[in-house]
């Protein structure tokens, strides 16, 4: 069963699917906000991404 | 199955690294996915994730830190990484890679690093010429943040001052670079080994300078000549890469390189090209695996 998150920004619940892996991207269907799924032990959350934080790059 | 391992280790998993996963699927090849975020390491283990010396590390770390780091530690190891921590740390580092490709016979925009306020404007004089705009921006960082342009010394002054009150120790160390009048579009080339697989342009957003997709930029496919891929082949070699995404510009003088990234995201050139790059990724590693 797809797992329903909802976004903290805009509050659209939107699905996680079941083969999610973690650490992966997902994005908001709706505002576009990015997040990072976290898996523990089963349950799903979301980490915000605020990329402007990172030292992210390619 | 196939005796050859690859460890896919990543911290942020998006698109580029499921195409290299569907890839290794498509190809029964045997592979571990590791999440950064979920590793221990302890001194008194002497071996990784029970990978043998035969197996090969896929950097994918969005992260630089990260990206140096553990490339560094599965190479102490004894596992081969790629791209290598060498190539990695020189990538990560715009100057250092500027200078490698410099000496390596790659057309790059003149640069210049300084760490303080009066270098800056030095540099800033020896650059603008009296009329053009400068580039600033820091030695590290990526997807065209912290970029600016500039275009007199009280603007340049300005900029410096703040940058150098930044916590971040690398944000202070800056790069001044001659602006490279570009027709609105600059190519990203992605190689591996010897060739040049896609390539794509990037059309700059009409409300920004810089041609980043991260920032919005229209894209299209491109037809690689022999001189973009040559350019192209050397840029990535120079840093030691095994794969690369080498940012190109067309100048009136012919491509300029403007650099090299080495832990390149590569999904807008295969979407755009049509090209299976992920596939020429990991056909790269499997010859490497069997070496």
């Amino acid at each position: 069963m797809p797992k329903k998150v909802t976004c903290e920004i805009c509050g659209t619940e939107f699905d996680i699917p079941d083969d999610v892996v973690d650490g992966e991207l997902v994005s908001c269907p709706t505002c576009g906000q990015k997040y990072q799924v976290v898996l523990n032990s089963g349950l799903v959350q979301l980490k915000k991404i605020e990329v402007e934080a990172e030292d992210w790059g390619e | 199955m196939s005796s050859i391992a690859i460890l896919v280790t990543y911290d942020l998993f998006r698109l580029d690294e499921k195409l290299l996963v569907d890839e290794l699927k498509r190809r029964s090849i045997e592979f571990k996915l590791i999440n950064l975020d979920s590793l221990l390491f302890d001194t008194e283990s002497t071996s990784f994730a029970d990978a043998s010396s035969s197996d090969i590390v896929l950097m994918r770390s969005v992260s630089h830190t990260r990206s140096e780091m553990f490339s560094r530690l599965f190479e102490e190891l004894g596992l081969t990484v790629v791209n290598s921590f060498d190539t990695i740390w020189i990538g990560n580092n715009k100057f250092l890679s500027l200078v490698r490709l410099a000496r390596a016979g790659v057309p790059v925009p003149r640069s210049i690093l300084a760490v303080n306020e009066s270098k800056a404007l030095e540099g800033f004089k020896a650059l603008s010429n009296g009329s053009c705009p400068v580039i600033i921006k820091p030695i590290s960082g990526s997807w065209g943040r912290m970029v600016s342009l500039v275009y007199s010394d009280s603007e340049l002054s300005l900029l410096v001052k703040h940058r150098l009150r930044m916590e971040n120790p690398y944000m202070r160390m800056l790069i001044l670079q001659e602006y490279v009048d570009k027709p609105g579009r600059d190519i990203r080339v992605i190689v591996v080994e010897d060739r040049a697989v896609a390539a794509i342009y990037r059309h700059a957003p009409s409300s920004d300078w810089r041609t980043n997709t991260a920032r919005g930029g229209r894209a299209e496919a491109v037809k690689i000549d022999k001189e973009l891929e040559e350019i192209s082949v050397r840029a990535s070699k120079a840093v030691g890469a095994h794969y690369a995404g080498v940012d190109v510009v067309e100048s009136k003088d012919g491509y300029i390189v403007l650099e090299v990234n080495v832990v390149p995201e590569f999904k807008n050139v295969m979407r755009v090209t049509g090209i299976n790059v992920a596939g020429e990724i990991i056909d790269m590693l499997i010859r490497l695996a069997k070496r």
